[in-house]
């Protein structure tokens, strides 16, 4: 048991950076991501064996960065970065039909040249992979131009979406 | 007023794929190779106006959708039998989201028929089609798709 | 409690999606029948009984409203519930339907998650009405 409060205080919030994932099975756990602009944040949590994880992806496909070769981050990629996460949840006992999904990002910012709608590829791109893989969004907060902060608390589940100044819950 | 109604058009021809297919439709960067192998789908219209939707793709455009929709992969026997129909569906659900664009009022009422579908072979008819005024050529990630709307 | 859901819809795709998003729903499927018509959907209600239809309006041989109208003027059938999943958008036709005693109504396009909550919210309400 670690009685250290610094220490303990330290496990408390899990950074997911930019490209990055975790997963964790730690009730004191919370896992946030910042600066969600056209990227999409995904939160994943199985409320039975209260295992999480959260992904912070840039791009929609890991094809059109090595098509065939070797994919540099793969955690920059809805596919990819999906994969492993969702592969990291079943090795700590989550089980597909249980996890619900709550995404939030996709936005149009302002400051980008976005001939190529990068954030709402990257939605539809999630969309689409959870549906092959028979899954279903279970909460979003998507779109607009504003950036987006997204937490899951490992403990109950709770996601929270936070935006210029406002919080909600998914 | 033709200009309006084609970003009407695709406008909603653009919801609908992106919804129902996960499909995004962009202007293309430079002028697709027509396909070899073409289906054209036609929907007649009657109401407060009166006219005809029409859709054109490649027949691998058309399984990658119904793969898309349904959930599978290309290679799948089921997207390969039903690329004709789902791309009959796109048209329909097009035509729903558009219809209230053109309506003036929201208790307007239109009358549709039920799609239909012609296939072709070889490059010709997407020329003919996509020079045909009106007609719209975009980029449906990666595959030409055209569409024109012709109100009477 | 396990369902029986029958889907009519002439687009094959559409019957495909709606029976995946369904199987999905995490709801116990007893069956899921199809029809390509609002006239196969009728024959096949005289030799099976379902808790819930789901319907599009614009089809071959009898159309959703007429077949919804029929559903529910028979005595037989009237307690299932019935939802439309159209194109139609006209909030005449809307009201229409609401009039015959059509339970919900979902627009094309829809995601899957919409097709999830609709049936899931409608079989809760009609189980906890037969509790």
């Amino acid at each position: 048991m670690n009685l250290n409060p610094l220490r303990r205080k330290c496990f408390l919030k899990q950074v997911v950076d930019i490209s990055d994932a975790k997963v964790s099975s730690n009730p004191e756990d919370t896992l946030i991501t910042y600066s969600l602009g056209s990227c999409i944040g995904v939160s994943a949590y199985d409320p039975v064996c209260k295992v999480g994880g959260m992904l912070h992806y840039q791009l929609p496909s890991s094809k059109q960065d090595a098509p065939g070769g070797t994919v540099r981050n793969p955690l920059m990629y809805a596919d990819t970065g999906m994969e492993i996460m969702l592969k990291k949840m079943f090795s700590l006992g989550a089980e597909k039909k249980r996890i619900k999904v709550k995404i939030a990002g996709g936005a149009q910012m302002l400051n980008d040249n976005d001939f190529f709608k990068i954030g709402k590829r990257n939605y539809t791109v999630i969309r689409q992979l959870l549906w092959k893989n028979g899954m279903f969004i279970d909460g979003e907060d998507v779109g607009g131009d504003a950036p987006r902060t997204l937490s899951l608390a490992i403990q109950d589940g709770t996601v929270t979406v936070k935006s210029r100044g406002e919080e909600k819950t998914l | 007023m033709q200009n309006t109604c084609e970003s009407l058009l695709t406008e909603s021809l653009s919801e609908a794929l992106e919804t129902m297919a996960f499909i995004m439709v962009m202007p293309p960067a430079e002028e697709p190779a027509a396909p070899q192998e073409a289906v054209q789908v036609t929907m007649q219209f009657t109401g407060p106006k009166s006219g005809t939707v029409e859709l054109m793709a490649g027949k691998d455009f058309l399984i990658a959708m119904a793969a898309n929709v349904l959930g599978v992969d290309p290679g799948e026997e089921e997207a390969q039998a039903k690329g004709v129909d789902a791309f009959r569906e796109i048209l329909n659900t097009t035509c729903g989201v558009l219809l209230p664009k053109l309506a003036s009022s929201p208790a307007d009422v239109f009358n549709v028929t039920l799609p239909e579908d012609e296939s072709f072979v070889g490059p010709e008819h997407w020329h003919k089609f996509v020079s045909q005024e009106g007609a719209v050529v975009l980029d449906a990630d990666g595959s030409p798709l055209a569409c024109r709307l012709v109100i009477r | 409690m396990a369902y029986k859901i029958l889907v009519v819809d002439d687009s094959a795709t559409m019957r495909a999606l709606i029976k995946r998003t369904l199987t999905m729903s995490g709801l116990e499927i007893e069956r899921l029948c199809e029809a390509g018509s609002g006239k196969q959907a009728l024959d096949l209600l005289t030799k099976e009984s379902v808790d819930l239809i789901l319907a599009d309006i614009n089809m071959p041989e009898m159309n959703g409203i007429e077949m919804a109208e029929q559903v529910l003027a028979n005595p037989a059938t009237c307690r299932i519930p019935v939802v439309v999943v159209s194109t139609e958008a006209s909030q005449t036709r809307i009201q229409e339907l609401k009039t015959i005693g059509v339970k919900g109504f979902i627009h094309k396009p829809f995601t899957p998650e919409q097709i999830r909550d609709a049936v899931v919210e409608i079989l809760g309400a009609c189980h906890a009405e037969h509790v």
